[in-house]
């Protein structure tokens, strides 16, 4: 598949804001269960 | 890239390989997920006993996702016919913006997390309810009931009538009769709200050949199936005071929104419109069961609040 740059640069910045939100999702999980196992514990 | 067998369009007319965020986003169903939340809230809100702030939020969220994830199993399976009706035609899978087996892969692990999680921040019970309302949507109604029977939104209304109970076992860890009245409520209601909606787009499930009631049944049927079930929501919405379990707020409340409710069922019956644009009447009871809906569970919690006070 060849693409032109505008299609290229399109794709990249697609993908990398996909990715962002999947890092900020992994993130909020990681608080998540954080705040999970101090509430359990002061419970 | 062999493995990306779809393309999509960007608005700039661009073929990219790549699903956006908003495409997993539209896969939850976010517009379900308000009801969700909301009657899985009250739930949780007027269960006696305390869960902090934190493992509220933590249970709400995790209702939330799994609903969503049941949204997605609904869409994974559904794509095909989904992509013969003008209201579904545009999600991401029949419109051509996300891969099938993506789709299956993120509705089984949101499946897994909330359950989970659930669990974790809460009890089994509660986690156990939550697994088998994804279960029930996913496989009782998407794959058996709807495409079956025009009793499809009859049982099928039981898929959505598990957040309350789920949100009430979050904080006692069991079901008592209160929350298994907030699901006889919903799952009474579900039958107009839905019948009602289907009256005026069933060109639509006609086009996906889902045996919805005005199709198999007809108009007149249908009408009066909506009036019979909107006589059971009244006696079911006013069951929790007469049995004790709520205050007169809710009780009069109660009573008042469901004969509002049964006015509006009663011009449905009395309708004989056979041309959506036309159905005036059941373009109103739709818009206020939702209304209806959201005040009555609305009115519960504040009926416990005053009671607590």
């Amino acid at each position: 598949m060849s693409w032109t740059p505008q299609e290229e640069a399109a794709f990249v910045a697609r993908r990398r804001k996909r990715n962002l939100v999947i890092a900020i999702v992994l993130a909020g999980f990681a608080v998540l269960f954080y705040g999970i196992t101090i509430s359990r514990i002061a419970g | 890239m062999g493995h990306i067998a779809q393309l999509e369009e960007t608005p700039a007319g661009i073929a990219l390989p790549v699903a956006e965020w908003r495409d997993f986003w539209a896969l939850l169903k976010p517009r379900v997920m308000t009801l969700v939340v909301f009657t899985a809230a009250c739930g949780l809100i007027v269960a006696p006993g305390t869960l902090s702030p934190f493992l509220s939020f933590v249970a709400i969220l995790c209702i939330a996702v799994g609903a969503g994830a049941s949204g997605a199993f609904n869409q994974w399976l559904e794509a095909d016919t989904d992509g013969l009706m003008k209201r579904t035609a545009n999600r991401p899978l029949p419109a051509g913006r996300l891969r099938r087996e993506d789709a299956l892969g993120f509705a089984i692990i949101l499946s897994a997390a909330s359950v989970m999680t659930l669990w974790l921040a809460t009890n089994w019970v509660a986690a156990g309810i939550l697994a088998l309302g994804i279960f029930f949507y996913a496989v009782i109604y998407t794959i058996w009931l709807k495409p079956n029977t025009p009793q499809n939104i009859v049982i099928g209304g039981a898929a959505g009538a598990f957040p309350p109970v789920i949100g009430w076992a979050a904080v006692t860890g069991d079901v008592t009769a209160l929350p298994l009245l907030l699901f006889a409520i919903i799952f009474a209601w579900t039958p107009p709200h839905f019948w009602a909606l289907a009256m005026f787009i069933r060109r639509d499930y006609a086009n996906a050949q889902m045996p919805m009631l005005p199709l198999t049944h007809g108009l007149a049927e249908t009408r009066k199936q909506i009036l019979i079930y909107s006589v059971v929501l009244l006696a079911v919405s006013v069951a929790p005071f007469a049995l004790g379990l709520t205050g007169m707020l809710y009780g009069m409340s109660a009573a008042i929104l469901g004969s509002i409710f049964l006015v509006l069922a009663i011009q449905v019956a009395r309708a004989t419109a056979e041309e959506p644009a036309e159905m005036l009447a059941e373009k109103r009871l739709f818009k206020f069961s939702i209304l209806y809906l959201f005040l009555l569970f609305a009115l519960l919690v504040a009926d416990a609040l005053v009671l607590r006070a």
